[in-house]
């Protein structure tokens, strides 16, 4: 996936920008966009193949690098242990940090496979050598630096999912941070502080830093070793972060199915509109600033529609481009709340609530209901964050524009989540790889396809493309009520299939 | 009247595996039918096709008059399910488990819910995850028992509790009996099975073996039987159902299938001093399907 982005890219760039003229101007546009830089990194030599390439795909493939290793090493080192499977091969020879070494090697042995696949595929497309390793070491050495505090914060938390969000807690302030450095004039130094600033810092094709690299993979090296420490003081089963284990009994919301799934939703809920609505909240602060810069440039416009992004003389510009971007993990949160029902069934709770006076029908609408509402309500937040944001400095984009904009993620999120549901219902133990591939899939055809011009067809495949950049546009209704009607017979069919087939547990 | 579970042919596939082959069984009202296996034999498949919980590939369950399969909601009410191992929700605690579980199902009498949890020794206000499996077990009992359904369906569901509790568990069974509710217990502990059962089915490879009252299921079965001769010992071997004959001196051990008849008839004219017979346990009934013989 990584080697195909970056190889679409390189070849829109070289079909977009063919004469040096052409590309000197788009240098002078994006370095005076700060807010451009905030989202996608500082600009660096963008007047070549590699130098684009790396600008526009790093600061995104980076950031899934990180998620890929905090999901990877959590689900190896706690959630295995969780499962219990881990048991059975500790009562062999095998030791504890044995166990936990053997993991972290196999990581970082797919770690080097990915890294040597996908500098291969950006020197096949005739970026420098040199450079396209260097690409390709950093992001993935952001993944390694990621799969340690992965491998850190299984040892600290008993529960997986606890483990997985306080890394994915610290992945989420590492991009915040960087958006920030990036996207402001005079906090630049604040990119040290960042693992994706060190990845942004290695400059592969302007004066190449290896050196500025070299924490994240040392941070690796510390924290693979710290856990490894870790693991052999503590219990199997258990964290280092004493949780819980008593509480009075809160009969509030257990008096049924609704009050139930509100009760087990609420903490996923929280933690998704806190991250998205901190990357909103951010956005908006720096969307006056950056309208400003561009407004002094006359030809900035017709550069950035060439880029694949309406013109933005406007803070709503930026702000449409925003929520496009907002609308991606909003549709990931209704996809992980399918995923959430699948767990409850391949785990056999659903078991114990069928068999009482609930029924399949009313037990997957009732969560599907909820979670819709909880992606609407995600999608708010994001609103009401980026106008109080933008208020700040007084931008003067009014409150319901904002919700509108918000509003108009919610379509994309219902279709993804009938696109997960079906496939819940009709292949339950591949619901979420279908929800998120279809998700993924979507998304990169949206950002690769505009910026290759692929013909209208192929965009229209996306959802995303139907996204209306609202408020710079207005929201496009058609295609929103198409997406929420296709969400909702997706619903419908995944509710009839798993009516008709076995309760599955894993 | 109308038996409390009736199968026809239930039968399931998984793939290519059979798991259940037309399974045809009846339990009345107020029985306790023991529902005997080894892992794999198909018990756990009958217990959630039972429920509704499987669609059976041909075949049907009726449960108190109503299909398993097609009308699972006005069933599951009056009925209480035990898995054999409960999976619980990490986040909430025993006591909110139970509260949950009993609002859903609908009924709940909470002075009986606070008197079982006392008896079975368990502790509600701790967080699910740090539960033993025995008190995980537990919560799957209380939450089954206070229901007071006509129907319990137990799969295993003594599986990691001590001896104390297996104790209370009997008890309760006990209690359910008189009150004539019917209780479906599926089992691969035979003692369980014997203490409790009025009736118990057999199953092997997905299919029933062997059904009846353990009387009846003797019936079928070896007696081992000693006898004692003063003076001429007959040879005994050819006689009708004999087998194994053993001979020490003037005692002869043997083996008897079905009918005692013929060989008493065969000993009549000898001096038989004493005749010992013992009936075949339950594990020997067990056994006889499933070792070599029964093959």
């Amino acid at each position: 996936m990584f080697a195909v982005a970056g190889l679409a890219t390189a070849e829109a760039y070289e079909s977009a920008y063919p004469t040096a003229a052409a590309r000197r101007s788009l240098v002078r546009t994006v370095q005076n966009n700060y807010g451009l830089q905030g989202l996608y990194g500082v600009a660096r030599h963008i007047d070549t193949v590699g130098g684009f390439t790396n600008w526009r795909m790093t600061w995104m493939l980076g950031l899934l690098a990180g998620a890929w290793g905090v999901l990877a090493s959590t689900r190896m080192l706690r959630g295995e242990e969780q499962d219990g499977r881990r048991e059975l091969l500790l009562s062999g020879v095998i030791t504890a940090r044995g166990a936990l070494l053997a993991d972290l090697a196999a990581l970082a042995s797919l770690l080097v496979a990915s890294f040597v696949a996908y500098g291969a595929a950006l020197a096949a497309v005739g970026i420098p050598a040199g450079g396209a390793l260097v690409v390709a070491g950093g992001t993935l050495a952001v993944g390694a630096f990621f799969a340690g505090v992965g491998a850190v914060s299984s040892q600290l938390f008993a529960d997986r999912r606890h483990a997985v969000a306080a890394a994915g807690a610290l992945l989420g302030v590492a991009f915040l941070v960087r958006v920030v450095a990036d996207g402001t004039r005079t906090l630049g130094w604040v990119r040290w502080t960042t693992p994706l600033g060190w990845l942004e810092n290695t400059r592969p094709f302007s004066g190449t830093n290896l050196a500025a690299g070299l924490p994240l993979l040392g941070g690796a090296v510390v924290f693979a070793v710290l856990a490894a420490g870790l693991v052999v003081v503590r219990d199997l089963g258990s964290g280092l972060v004493a949780e819980r284990d008593r509480s009075r009994v809160r009969s509030r919301l257990l008096g049924g199915m609704t009050g139930f799934t509100v009760l087990t939703t609420r903490g996923a809920l929280v933690a998704w509109s806190a991250g998205i609505s901190l990357y909103t909240f951010i956005l908006g602060l720096l969307t006056k600033d950056v309208t400003s810069v561009i407004r002094q440039q006359a030809s900035v416009h017709s550069l950035l529609g060439r880029l694949g992004i309406a013109g933005f003389d406007r803070p709503q510009d930026l702000l449409g481009l925003m929520f496009v971007f907002a609308a991606l993990p909003i549709a990931l949160f209704a996809v992980s709340q399918v995923g959430a029902a699948r767990e409850e069934e391949s785990s056999g709770r659903l078991d114990a609530i069928l068999v009482r006076a609930v029924g399949r029908s009313r037990w997957m609408l009732t969560r599907l209901a909820i979670s819709i509402a909880g992606a609407a309500l995600v999608a708010v937040a994001s609103g009401v964050l980026a106008w109080a944001g933008a208020a700040v400095h007084d931008t003067g984009v009014p409150l319901p524009s904002m919700l509108t904009a918000a509003a108009n993620c919610i379509p994309a999120a219902v279709l993804f989540l009938g696109v997960a549901a079906a496939a819940f219902g009709i292949v339950p133990r591949h619901a979420v790889g279908v929800g998120i591939g279809a998700v993924v899939v979507s998304y990169l055809l949206e950002l690769v396809g505009s910026i290759t011009r692929a013909p209208g067809w192929v965009l229209d495949l996306s959802a995303f493309h139907h996204v209306a950049p609202s408020p710079a546009a207005p929201v496009d209704v058609v295609a929103a009520v198409v997406m929420v009607v296709i969400g909702l017979a997706g619903v419908a069919i995944g509710t009839a299939a798993l009516r008709r087939r076995d309760v599955v547990t894993a | 009247m109308e038996p409390v579970i009736r199968t026809e042919q239930l039968s399931k596939r998984f793939g290519r595996t059979i798991a259940l082959d037309q399974l045809t069984l009846e339990v009345d009202r107020g029985e306790i039918f023991g529902f005997l296996g080894p892992n794999g034999a198909g018990k756990t498949t009958t217990v959630r096709l039972l429920l509704g919980l499987l669609k059976p590939t041909s075949g049907a369950a009726f449960v108190l008059d109503l299909d398993a399969w097609k009308d699972p909601t006005r069933l599951h009410p009056r009925a209480a399910y035990v898995p054999g191992e409960f999976a619980i929700w990490p986040q909430l605690t025993g006591g909110e488990m139970l509260e949950l579980l009993g609002s859903l199902h609908g009924s709940v009498d909470s002075a009986y819910r606070d008197d079982l949890c006392e008896r079975f020794d368990f502790d509600p206000t701790k967080r699910g995850r740090s539960y033993s499996k025995g008190n995980r077990q537990k919560i799957a009992v209380i939450a089954a028992l206070v229901t007071r359904a006509e129907l319990f369906v137990f799969d295993e569901p003594t599986a990691g509790l001590d001896p104390l509790m297996e104790a209370t568990f009997r008890d309760c069974i006990g209690e359910a009996r008189q009150r004539g509710q019917t209780v479906f217990l599926s089992s691969h502990i035979l003692a369980e099975v014997e203490a409790l059962c009025d009736r118990i089915g057999i199953l092997r490879n997905g299919r029933l073996v062997d059904c009846g009252t353990l009387a009846e299921l003797r019936h079928l079965e070896v007696h081992t039987v000693e006898i004692r001769f003063q003076g001429e010992v007959p040879d005994l071997s050819g006689v009708e159902g004999v087998s194994n004959v053993t001979r020490t001196d003037g005692t002869v051990h043997l083996e008897v299938r079905r009918s005692t008849a013929p060989l008493l008839k065969a000993i009549a004219p000898y001096d038989a001093v004493s005749v010992e017979s013992r009936e075949p346990t339950l594990e020997e009934v067990f056994l006889s399907h499933y070792g070599p013989e029964g093959t």
